[in-house]
C-alpha cells in the first residue's frame, strides 16, 4: 500500500514538474527583455558619391518571414530625379546592397516614385511603385512587381490607374488562399493643381486582391465620408484580418491641402482611424483618435505629406502616432486603443525631453513585436541648441503603451535636416523635403530603424543617405528569436512526459528492491 | 502498454522542439557587404593598399592627436603618376569626389558606403594646421587601388 502511495505520488510530482518546466518556459519566453536594449553600430543602407548627388529618403523595411536574415528597403529618390530604389541585406540588415526591382519602366512611365514593399509568407517579395510622366510628375498608374528568387523580378503589372495618390501597401499572409494584398490610396475627382488639390471632397479609398495583384476588387471608400480634406493614410493589419487605416483631416485647412501660399495654418487638425472588419471589404467606422492637433509647419507638398504612424497588435491593441505643436515646439504623441479603434485614450508626449524646450520631435515610426512590445523611433533635435540637427531616438512599452521606457539615442552622429531636395511651389517656399516616414521592423533579436542621413553630405547639398541600425535585447530577446510558441509547448510536453514516466519507473524500480511486507 | 508509446512520443516531442529553429530555404542570400578600415593620424592614412569593386562600407577613425579629414577622390585611367604628384608638380587639377568624411576630432569615427570602380582612388586631408600648412603638404595623401583598373602608377599607402 504504502508503495503504491509512493509510486502515485512520484508519478504525480513529475508531471507536476514537468508542467511546472512547460509554464515556465513559456512565459519566459513571452516576457519582456530581461536585458536593457543596446544599440548597435549603424550602418550606411545608400551610397555616396558626391559627382552624383542623390536625395534618398523615406524608407520602408520588411523581413523575410521565411529567412529573417534576408531584409528589403525600399526609398524614394526626390532628386536629382524622381525615382524609387531598393536595397537588400542577407546578414539581417547589417549591410546592404542595391537591387534593381524595376529594371524597365512599364510603358507610358518615365520614373518610378514612391514605392512599398511586403513580403508574403511564402517569402516572395512585393515591390509597388507609383509611374510618373511628364514635367509635371503626373502619376499616371501604380504597378506591382514580385521576386519569389531573391534574383529577378517580375514584369510591373497595372493595378491602379493614374491620378492614385499617396498608395499603401500592407499583405495579410493568412486571408484567402494566398494572402491578400490591400492598397489604400488617395483619388482626386478632379485633376491636382501645381503643389496641391483643387477641390476639396477628394476620399480615401481602398481596394484588395487575393491573387497578387492580378485582379483587385472594386473600390471602396475608406474615409469618413462627412470629412472632406482627408490626407495621408496610414495602413495596418490588425487582428482577424482587421485593416485599419489612420488620416489626417485637415478641416479647414485649405491653404495646406490646396497648396496655397501662407504662414502655418493656426487651425486645427484631426487624427481620424477608419477600420474594417470585413477584410477590407467596407469601412464602417470612423474615429477621431485625436482632434485639436496644431499644425506643427507647412506641409511642404501635399502630395508627399507624411502619415501619421499606426501599429496594430494581433490582441485588439492598435496605435496611432505623430507630431504637433501644442506646446509651440514640435513633440511626437501616442494615442492607444485597447479595443481595435473602436475608442482611443488621450494622446501621450513620447519624447521625454523637458516640454517646451524649443527643441523639435517629429516623423515617428511605430512596430509591434510578436512579443507584444511596441516600439518607436523618432527624430529627435534636444542635443542641439540651434534646433537644426537631428538624432534619432528609440522607445519602447512592454504595456500596451500604457508606459514607455526612457528614450535611448540610435545615432552615433547628427545630421542637418536642411540638406535635401527642394520643391519649386508655393507651399514649400523655403523648405526642404526630408522623406515622409521612417522604417521600423521587429527582428530575431530586436527591431531594425532605418532613416534618412544627411551626415556625409555639407549642409545646402541635396544628397541624402539611408542609415540603419539594430536595436537589440541580448539573447533572451522575445520577438521571435529562437523557437516558436509552438515547439516549446511541444517541448514541454514532452518534458513532463519523460518526467512523469521516469518517476514511475523509478519508484517501480524502488518497489522491485524493496521487498514487500505481506 | 503505455511504456511503449510513450518514449517514442515524448522522444519526438522534445526532437520537435529542438528542430524549431528555422532552417534556409536554398534561395541566394545578398553576400555582406566588405568593410575597408581606414586610420587617420599624423600626418598619414593607414589602410589596405587595394579594395575589392562595388559596394564597400568605408569606417574611418581618427587615431590621431589633431583633427583629420578624407577627401575620396577617383583618378582618371590618364593619371598615370604618382599620387603625390597630384600637389606636388605645380600643375592644377580637378578631380570629381566621391566622397568626403568632414572634419574629426580625435577619437572620432565615420562610416560611409560608397561604389567602388576599378582604377585607382586617392585619400587626402585638407585640413590645415595652425601653422597654414594643409595635411596633404605634410604627407597626408595616400591611395588605393581596385581591381580591373588599366596602367597607373603602383600604389603607395602614405610617405
Amino acid at each position: 500500500m504504502l508503495t503504491r502511495r509512493v509510486r502515485l505520488l512520484g508519478t504525480r510530482l513529475g508531471w507536476l514538474s514537468g508542467v511546472i518546466l512547460l509554464t515556465t518556459g513559456t512565459v519566459v519566453e513571452a516576457a519582456v527583455p530581461v536585458a536593457p536594449p543596446v544599440v548597435r553600430p549603424e550602418m550606411p543602407v545608400t551610397a555616396v558619391n558626391l559627382a552624383f548627388e542623390q536625395a534618398q529618403n523615406s524608407p520602408g523595411v520588411a523581413v523575410d518571414p521565411t529567412d529573417s536574415r534576408y531584409v528589403a528597403l525600399a526609398s524614394r529618390v526626390d532628386g536629382p530625379e524622381f525615382d524609387c530604389a531598393l536595397h537588400v541585406s542577407g546578414d539581417r540588415g547589417r549591410t546592404w546592397r542595391p537591387a534593381k526591382p524595376v529594371p524597365q519602366l512599364p510603358p507610358g512611365a518615365e520614373r518610378c516614385y514612391a514605392p512599398e514593399i511586403a513580403f508574403d509568407r511564402q517569402g516572395v517579395l512585393y515591390y509597388l511603385f507609383v509611374g510618373l510622366h511628364g514635367k509635371g510628375n503626373t502619376p499616371m498608374g501604380v504597378f506591382l512587381t514580385t521576386s519569389a528568387d531573391r534574383r529577378e523580378f517580375s514584369p510591373p503589372r497595372r493595378v491602379l490607374g493614374p491620378d492614385r495618390f499617396m498608395v499603401r501597401m500592407v499583405l495579410d499572409p493568412t486571408a484567402g488562399r494566398g494572402g491578400r494584398i490591400h492598397l489604400v490610396w488617395l483619388e482626386p475627382k478632379s485633376p491636382p493643381v501645381l503643389g496641391g488639390f483643387a477641390t476639396a471632397g477628394n476620399p480615401i479609398l481602398a481596394s484588395h486582391s487575393d491573387d497578387g495583384g492580378r485582379t483587385l476588387s472594386v473600390p471602396v471608400r475608406v474615409s469618413d465620408p462627412v470629412r472632406s480634406l482627408v490626407v495621408a493614410p496610414a495602413v495596418a493589419l490588425g487582428r482577424d484580418h482587421r485593416l485599419h487605416v489612420a488620416y489626417y483631416d485637415l478641416e479647414k485647412d485649405l491653404r495646406d491641402y490646396q497648396g496655397l501660399e501662407g504662414p502655418v495654418w493656426d487651425g486645427t487638425w484631426s487624427l481620424i482611424v477608419s477600420t474594417s472588419v470585413d477584410g477590407g471589404r467596407s469601412f464602417t467606422r470612423h474615429v477621431a483618435a485625436a482632434s485639436g492637433l496644431v499644425p506643427p509647419a507647412r506641409v511642404m507638398l501635399i502630395f508627399t505629406m507624411p502619415p501619421p504612424a499606426l501599429a496594430a497588435d494581433d490582441s485588439g491593441g492598435l496605435w496611432v502616432s505623430w507630431w504637433d505643436a501644442r506646446n509651440g515646439d514640435w513633440d511626437v504623441f501616442l494615442a492607444t486603443s485597447g479595443d481595435d479603434g473602436r475608442s482611443f485614450a488621450s494622446a501621450m508626449r513620447l519624447n521625454d525631453d523637458p516640454v517646451a524646450n524649443g527643441r523639435h520631435q517629429y516623423l515617428p515610426r511605430l512596430a509591434v513585436a510578436p512579443s507584444g512590445r511596441l516600439d518607436a523611433i523618432l527624430y529627435d533635435r534636444r542635443d542641439d541648441a540651434q534646433n537644426e540637427r537631428n538624432h534619432v531616438y528609440y522607445t519602447f512599452s512592454t504595456d500596451g503603451g500604457r508606459s514607455f521606457r526612457p528614450n535611448l539615442r540610435v545615432t552615433s552622429e547628427s545630421f542637418h535636416a536642411g540638406t535635401g531636395a527642394r520643391y519649386s511651389v508655393p507651399s514649400a517656399a523655403g523648405l526642404v523635403e526630408f522623406g515622409s516616414r521612417l522604417a521600423l521592423a521587429p527582428t530575431r533579436s530586436g527591431v531594425l530603424a532605418a532613416w534618412t542621413d544627411t551626415r556625409n553630405v555639407r549642409f545646402g547639398n541635396t544628397h541624402q543617405d539611408i542609415f540603419a541600425a539594430e536595436i537589440t535585447f541580448g539573447g533572451s530577446a522575445p520577438s521571435g528569436a529562437g523557437a516558436p510558441l509552438w515547439a516549446i509547448v511541444a517541448g514541454g510536453v514532452g518534458v513532463a512526459a519523460i518526467a512523469g514516466l521516469g518517476t514511475r519507473r523509478w519508484c517501480a524500480g524502488r518497489s522491485r528492491a524493496t521487498p514487500v511486507d505481506a | 502498454m503505455t511504456r511503449r508509446w510513450a518514449r517514442p512520443v515524448a522522444g519526438f516531442l522534445i526532437s520537435a522542439s529542438l528542430a524549431a529553429c528555422s532552417a534556409p530555404d536554398g534561395r541566394p542570400l545578398p553576400p555582406s557587404v566588405p568593410v575597408m578600415q581606414i586610420a587617420m593620424s599624423e600626418y598619414h592614412f593607414e589602410h589596405e593598399p587595394t579594395a575589392p569593386g562595388g559596394r564597400v562600407v568605408l569606417r574611418v577613425a581618427n587615431n590621431g592627436r589633431l583633427d583629420h579629414a578624407m577627401t575620396l577622390l577617383h583618378l582618371p585611367p590618364d593619371f598615370d603618376l604618382p599620387v603625390q604628384a597630384l600637389f606636388n608638380d605645380g600643375t592644377k587639377r580637378t578631380f570629381p569626389t566621391t566622397a568626403q568624411v568632414f572634419r574629426r576630432p580625435p577619437g572620432a569615427r565615420a562610416t560611409l558606403a560608397v561604389d567602388l570602380q576599378p582604377g585607382r582612388y586617392a585619400l587626402i586631408c585638407f585640413v590645415e594646421d595652425a601653422d597654414g600648412i594643409a595635411h596633404v603638404r605634410k604627407g597626408m595623401l595616400s591611395e588605393f587601388r581596385v581591381a580591373g583598373g588599366d596602367g597607373g602608377s603602383k600604389p603607395q599607402s602614405g610617405p
